[in-house]
């Protein structure tokens, strides 16, 4: 990275921009193991499926393939050439941050601003989880290097992680990237594939998910060796039920990825008591209780769960009397808010309708308080004004009550804009909740107005903003969406120019918080 | 499938936002428009002449009637300055500067309030702190409410000469100074007396009054025989006892001490035309025979009063001299009254300069003679150096008033060490100094620069105030004059930017004209009697006749029946000087005002109410009725007023008698 | 909330503080005026005129609330400050003169104008917590003022669509009594009063042709009436945003504002100069 000029990396991006616009010839590609599980009459179809998410790319010596801390969409195999996997990011010498800034580290949203509430941030630290994704012969220190027929990266495509180690182009190679939706498909049709990726995972990532959470960090190894053959792997759509209250609790759920809704039945529909995320676990209360199921699991999107069976649960706590503490405190509460939610349904108001709009996903959502705001605007002035005269919001969107919630980036705790970015020019720090796009300036990772992360946003967050017009008279346009402001010493210049109080911003991650300030 | 119900915005979202601007930068046009404004208004504010009726909606409210004739904001406001004093006195200058201010507050007629220290010690006072302009064509600019005088008197406070008590009201006013000195000459077994130069008997009077009405009347109307509620009414619209004058009053009880008896046609003597001749006997007027009677004499006669004039000067030259001096320095006074008075506005352009210098030359003076006292030791009684120059003058003029003069100073040292003589004392002492070096000024035999030099010393000894350091003193004179020079060149500048000149002064001062010319007449007349030599010894027990027989016997008839006479100089009748010199009291509303509650009245007095407030003049003026001389003084005190002036009941405020500039400022 | 919350001061504490500035304002005026001369060229009567004009200076200074809200750290410490110290400034100029009538031309001019540009803040404060209130509380649809004619012309274009392919009394009624109403933006005045005003009567059509359209039928009239109601609160919008837009400029508070200003400077520097 470092050899290369700023002039050489763009060139080398067009090359390569030019090179996703160009979907693998079906016929290169047919051949490749990886199609190996399909039956041979499927193949074709399949391949001609997939084929639009598969892109042949070429990268030279030294390049920089994946970077640490960044999320990537697509799974890599090498044609060939080797990659190195690197333990160490290439680029250290910006730690804390990369891409997105082309300003000092000091671009992060002042204190001051952080602690009058005005971004709305959780408690807690943004919790993505970075999913450790080094496998055990890389602990040795010697360099790894991937060979042709290796696949990498597919593990934070599929869960959306940040990407866990750097992966550099030793020689140049030549790679397979199969975006996101080419996995899955290839996953639903192909067992063998699925099952090759599920190995992986296990092999590789389960572990060491499971070490990230306080249950399993001090469960012994063999244990833990144990544990990761004996798991299931399952992955649910939107709308699946899960488990339905009532029946007979046999499992431990942890979630892989995707938003799981904890429901009662109240009447005729359920009730949202709270949700759950990657990196939360259900069915404690039923396995410690031994009793049903209190709760209904529902997939609120596509969900991957890892489902421990009751026995080995139960040999986990029996080896682990700490934990089962733990988990015994945790259950307890979550019963109790069961039964707050079951006394006064109107609470679980607010839940169900931030699972509905989607701001369960927010870490900083701006909403506006309509029986206050006199829609003078000067939130958007202020916008504007931070932002060289270009809104990055806009005074329209749903409504909840009283409440506004307008088209400003919620900062999305599993942001899926990222996915697709062609450049990496769409990219969140490792420990903040900003998602950030670099404008068509930017030296190494500029945005060059794909339009990607503005279709992937479910809620239009983000704006195509023309700023000049190409060679053959379309507009160029860039992606652009609210930044928290984070070059500004004050913090959000929409909350802080509201005259009249009336916008806020809130973290949907305490929904206790988000009751009592919603009313 | 149902339509959803929108909440929020129906359709879809904009995909591209352009955020709308306002259409017009309101904060400019706001601005613009104000600083229009504010630069129109504003050039008619700097701009004079023709633009000055523009500037009109500048005032912060009419001016009153009487100046509404005031074009020109230049006339009374100085820029950067506020109204100075001066300005207002460029019409209502009575006399010289300051005039109007504190020194005016403190009377100069009241005794023991003369003292300057007094004066200066008050806060000094625009004219426009209380008389405030903009009020509106209808506002009166002289009415000043109570407010204005609470502001110093209001509250107790610490002043140079000790503690002023707060006075609000009738409640807390001291006691009347004539009271107060009453008290204080009882307390050492005497009573103040009142110098009236008359012989009068209330008691004879009053007898004769109810003898004349009968018995039924009440006591009111018995007082009101003479005094007669004809006077000019006050601000207040109320009247006063007019004066009693002979003519009005007495002559009707009186006629026949209008009389003279014979007088040897050789002491007589006829004024025709200005000058005077001996005795020609006119049958009309008079009846000759051993000795001439005339035959209708009129109060103030002329004729008499001529004669009487004539033998003093036979008889008592030095008397005759005294009122001759008297009457000089009463004219070098209001001479100089004049020419400090003189305003400034009245004078051509041309005059000023002249003015000016003067002033300039005085301050300069001033400042050399201050320099040199502040060398010497503190003379407190800067009498006695005026003394010393003065004996020096007269004993080089060779006057005859040297003797005098000498056994003046003699008392003086007497009294070497003791307090600075103040008061009437002072007055008096001055007053006999003037006499002197009036008499070495006029003296025909001294050097014309030793008659200067006199009457030069005249001037600074008229400067003195008593008890005053001669530093003080010069100090005084030093601030008098630089208000001068300053006053002066302010005239000038109001006459460079175009304001003209005024017509014609103030009233006041053609009074002082008007008596002025009265004393040079007196003088005159006592000049051209000068002619008739000091009698003989021989003559005189002829002349002392004829005094008897035109003057009357003292007390028995003629005009020595009332009046007193010394000397044959008739004492100057002062009976209807006020009492209460800084009171404005009318009588009118005592004589009609009955006591609103009868039954309060008896509560707080512990008396029946009367029929009116004052259902005797005797009830303010105890003891009237058996008063048998006229030095006596009938008068209750505070005590009596606040009967009925308190809080609560009649008024009390201080504009109720009280004014700030006493009527008379000669 | 409801319209009787949103009419509560946002920050009682700022009332607070107002409230106890004003009294002693008045307190020092009535124990300082008490039985003594009151002018407004000397004394307490001149700092009252001081701080009048410092406040009035400070409420020109407004728009720098932009772009960073400095010094004072939000705008709606600008907002607060600037409400609160402009009512208070009109009782520093009350108390300046003494609470009596003016004199001249200029006392009257300068009353009248702080007095007029007062009340119009005051008004403009009224009107903006009651119509949030009342647009929150009464309606569902919430729209930017500058797209609401274009997004009555895509309620017209749904409505279009759905009434495409019907026939007879339904088609009828929609051509005849819905489509040219819904076709055009009517924001009538009523709405400021009430922002639900004349619903009942403009809905009454639809219901009675529910009753006589067919039952597949049915599901479009009330599909069409919901349009209707869109397209009625759409109306609603726009009157109340407008008014909420325009009050500043109706009232013509920052003009007065700026002329006060200018016969402030004349005032003061009458006072120097006279």
């Amino acid at each position: 990275m470092e050899q290369k000029s700023a002039a050489e990396l763009r060139r080398s991006y067009e090359e390569r921009r030019q090179q996703l616009m160009v979907p693998a010839d079906p016929e290169a590609i047919k051949d490749l193991p990886l199609f190996a599980g399909i039956p041979e009459k499927a193949r074709a179809k399949v391949v001609e499926k997939v084929g639009k998410y598969i892109h042949v790319v070429e990268y030279e010596a030294g390049d920089g393939i994946l970077e640490k801390g960044a999320y990537s969409d697509s799974a890599y195999v090498i044609i060939s050439g080797a990659v190195e996997v690197l333990l160490r990011a290439a680029s250290d010498q910006t730690p804390r941050v990369r891409g997105g800034a082309h300003l000092p580290p000091r671009a992060r949203p002042a204190v001051q601003a952080e602690q009058k509430g005005m971004l709305g941030r959780g408690k807690g630290s943004s919790g993505t989880v970075i999913l450790s994704v080094l496998p055990a012969e890389m602990m040795s220190g010697r360099r790894t290097i991937l060979e042709p027929g290796e696949i990498f990266g597919e593990i934070s495509a599929l869960s959306r992680y940040p990407v866990s180690a750097s992966v550099r182009a030793e020689t140049d190679v030549k790679l397979l990237r199969i975006q996101l939706r080419g996995l899955k498909t290839l996953m639903q049709t192909s067992k063998e594939f699925k099952k090759f990726l599920d190995t992986r995972y296990r092999e590789r990532a389960l572990r060491g998910h499971l070490r990230e959470l306080n249950l399993f960090s001090n469960v012994e190894e063999g244990f833990m060796d144990r544990l990761k053959e004996k798991v299931e792997l399952l992955a649910f759509e939107q709308g699946q039920v899960i488990v339905q209250e009532g029946s007979p609790a046999d499992a431990f759920f942890l979630v892989r990825g995707g938003y799981v809704k904890v429901g009662v039945r109240a009447g005729s529909s359920d009730l949202a008591i709270t949700y759950l995320r990657k990196g939360d676990y259900a069915g404690a209360a039923a396995l410690l209780l031994d009793e049903t199921w209190p709760f209904t699991l529902q997939a609120l999107e596509s969900v991957e769960l890892v489902k421990l069976d009751r026995a080995d649960f139960q040999e986990l706590l029996l080896k682990n009397p700490a934990v089962e503490e733990q988990l015994w405190r945790e259950s307890i509460a979550r019963l109790k808010a069961r039964g707050s939610v079951v006394r006064n349904p109107t609470s679980a108001e607010h839940n169900q309708m931030a699972m509905d709009t989607g701001l369960i996903h927010g870490e900083s959502v701006l909403l506006i308080d309509l029986s206050t705001c006199t829609r003078c605007d000067e939130c958007v002035r202020g916008c504007s004004d931070a932002h060289g005269g270009v809104p990055r919001f806009v005074r329209e969107g749903e409504r909840y009550r009283n409440w506004l919630i307008p088209t400003a980036c919620y900062q999305c705790s599993d942001p899926v804009c990222m996915i697709d970015c062609p450049t990496g020019a769409i990219t969140r720090e490792s420990d903040s909740l900003i998602v950030t796009i670099n404008d068509h300036a930017h030296p190494t990772r500029a945005c060059i107005g794909c339009g990607n992360c503005a279709e992937r946003c479910p809620w239009g967050n983000i704006i195509m903003v023309p700023f000049g017009t190409r060679a053959d008279g379309k507009p160029e346009e860039e992606a652009t969406k609210c930044d928290l402001c984070y070059t500004r010493d004050q913090g959000p210049a929409c909350v802080q120019m509201c005259p009249h109080g009336s916008a806020i911003r809130l973290s949907f991650r305490e929904m206790e918080e988000v009751v009592r300030v919603l009313k | 499938m149902a339509r959803k119900k929108t909440w929020g915005t129906p359709g879809g979202r904009l995909q591209h936002y352009v955020f709308p601007r306002p259409w017009f930068p309101r904060l400019v046009l706001g601005l613009v428009l104000g600083v229009a404004v504010a630069g129109f208004l504003l050039l008619l504010q700097l701009g004079g002449g023709w633009l000055s009726p523009l500037r009109e909606p500048l005032m912060p409210g009419s001016l009153a009637d009487k100046h509404s004739t005031i074009a020109n904001c230049e006339a009374c406001h100085a820029t950067a300055r506020g109204v100075p004093n001066f300005r207002c006195q460029r019409c209502h200058d009575e006399s010289g500067p300051g005039r109007m201010t504190q020194t005016a507050h403190v009377g100069r007629h009241v005794p023991k309030q003369t003292d300057v220290r007094g004066v200066e010690s008050t806060e000094s006072l625009d004219c426009v702190t209380c008389h405030v302009e903009h009020r509106g064509r209808q506002a009166t600019l002289s009415v000043v409410s109570d407010t204005e005088c609470a502001e110093c008197h209001g509250a107790a406070r610490e002043t140079a000469e000790g503690p002023r008590p707060r006075i609000s009201g009738f409640d807390d006013h001291p006691e009347f100074g004539v009271i107060l000195a009453d008290r204080k000459a009882r307390a050492s077994g005497s009573r103040i007396q009142q110098v009236t130069g008359l012989f009068y008997s209330h008691a004879v009077h009053l007898k004769a009054a109810r003898k004349k009405l009968g018995n039924g009347v009440p006591e009111v109307r018995l007082c009101q025989e003479c005094h007669k509620l004809e006077g000019p009414a006050g601000t207040s619209g109320h009247r006063d006892f007019a004066a009693v004058t002979f003519d009005g009053d007495c002559v009707s009880c009186h006629r026949e001490e209008l009389k003279v008896e014979s007088a040897p046609a050789i002491d007589l003597v006829l004024q025709e035309k200005g000058a005077v001749d001996p005795f020609t006997c006119d049958a009309k007027v008079f009846s000759c025979g051993d000795a001439v009677v005339k035959n209708s004499v009129a109060h103030r006669d002329p004729w008499v009063l001529l004669n009487l004039r004539k033998l003093r000067r036979e008889l008592y030259p030095a008397a005759h001299a005294r009122e001759y001096a008297d009457l000089l320095a009463r004219a070098a006074r209001l001479r100089r009254r004049l020419f400090l008075a003189q305003p400034l506005a009245v004078l051509a352009a041309s005059e000023l300069k002249p003015r000016k210098d003067a002033f300039a030359d005085d301050l300069q003076k001033i400042d050399a003679r201050i320099q040199a006292r502040t060398a010497v030791t503190q003379d407190r009684t800067g009498g006695r150096a005026r003394l010393e120059e003065v004996a020096g003058a007269a004993s080089l003029a060779q006057s005859s008033a040297l003797e005098a003069l000498r056994s003046q100073m003699e008392a003086l040292q007497a009294v070497e060490g003791s307090a600075p003589t103040s008061g009437a004392e002072f007055e008096e002492r001055r007053d006999e100094l003037l006499r002197l070096l009036d008499a070495v000024a006029t003296s025909q035999d001294a050097d014309p620069r030793r008659r200067a030099q006199a009457a030069y010393l005249r001037l600074r000894v008229l400067s003195l105030a008593p008890g005053e350091p001669a530093l003080e003193a010069l100090r005084r004179a030093r601030r008098q004059r630089e208000q001068d020079l300053l006053r002066v060149e302010d005239e000038m500048g109001l006459r460079r930017s175009g304001v003209s000149a005024l017509g014609n002064p103030g009233k006041g001062l053609r009074d002082v004209e008007a008596t002025l010319a009265g004393i040079q007449v007196r003088l005159r007349e006592l000049k051209a009697l000068e002619v008739f030599p000091e009698a003989r010894p021989a003559d005189r027990v002829r002349k002392e006749a004829a005094v008897r027989a035109l003057a009357g016997e003292d007390d028995v008839s003629g005009c020595a029946k009332c009046h007193e006479i010394k000397d044959g100089t008739l004492a100057p009748v002062t009976a209807s000087r006020r009492v209460l010199t800084l009171a404005d009291f009318r009588h009118e509303p005592h004589l009609i005002a009955r006591p609103p509650d009868p039954s309060l009245w008896r509560r707080l007095t512990g008396r029946a109410a009367p029929a009116s407030a004052a259902s005797s003049c005797a009830s303010c003026h105890p003891g009237v009725e058996k008063s048998a001389v006229s030095t006596e003084l009938h008068l209750e005190p505070i005590s009596s007023c606040r009967e009925c002036h308190r809080s609560r009941a009649q008024r009390q405020d201080c504009e109720l008698c009280h004014r700030y500039h006493p009527p008379s400022l000669l | 909330m409801s319209i009787q919350q949103a009419l509560r001061p946002k920050s009682p504490r700022n009332l607070a503080i107002a409230s106890g500035a004003g009294i002693i304002l008045l307190t020092v005026h009535a124990v300082a005026a008490w039985g003594r001369v009151w002018s407004p060229k000397h004394g307490l009567g001149l700092a009252f005129g001081i701080l009048a004009a410092l406040i009035f200076v400070f409420e020109m200074a407004y728009p720098f609330r932009r772009p960073k809200a400095r010094p004072l750290g939000s705008a709606k410490a600008w907002m607060q400050s600037h409400v609160y110290l402009g009512a208070l400034a009109f009782l520093g100029v009350l108390a300046h003169a003494g609470f009596m009538l003016p004199h001249g031309s200029m006392g009257w001019a300068l009353l009248l104008l702080s007095a007029w540009v007062s009340a119009s803040g005051v008004a403009g404060v009224f009107l903006q917590k009651w119509i949030p209130a009342a647009l929150s509380e009464g309606l569902r649809v919430e729209a930017l003022f500058e797209r609401i004619p274009s997004l009555v012309e895509g309620l017209l274009n749904e409505a279009d669509e759905l009434m495409e392919g019907t026939s007879g009394s339904l088609d009828t009624f929609y051509r005849r009594e819905v489509r040219e109403p819904l076709s055009r933006l009517d924001p009538s005045w009523a709405y400021v009063f009430d922002v639900r005003s004349g619903r009942d009567r403009a809905l009454e059509p639809f219901r009675r042709m529910s009753q006589y359209v067919s039952t597949e039928e049915k599901s479009k009239v009330s599909d069409l009436m919901e349009i209707y109601i869109e397209k009625l609160e759409l109306d609603a919008q726009h009157r109340m945003q407008q008014v909420l837009r325009q009050w500043l400029l109706w009232t013509a508070h920052v003009p007065a504002a700026g002329l006060l200003m200018g016969l402030l400077l004349i005032h003061v520097l009458t006072w120097v100069l006279y």
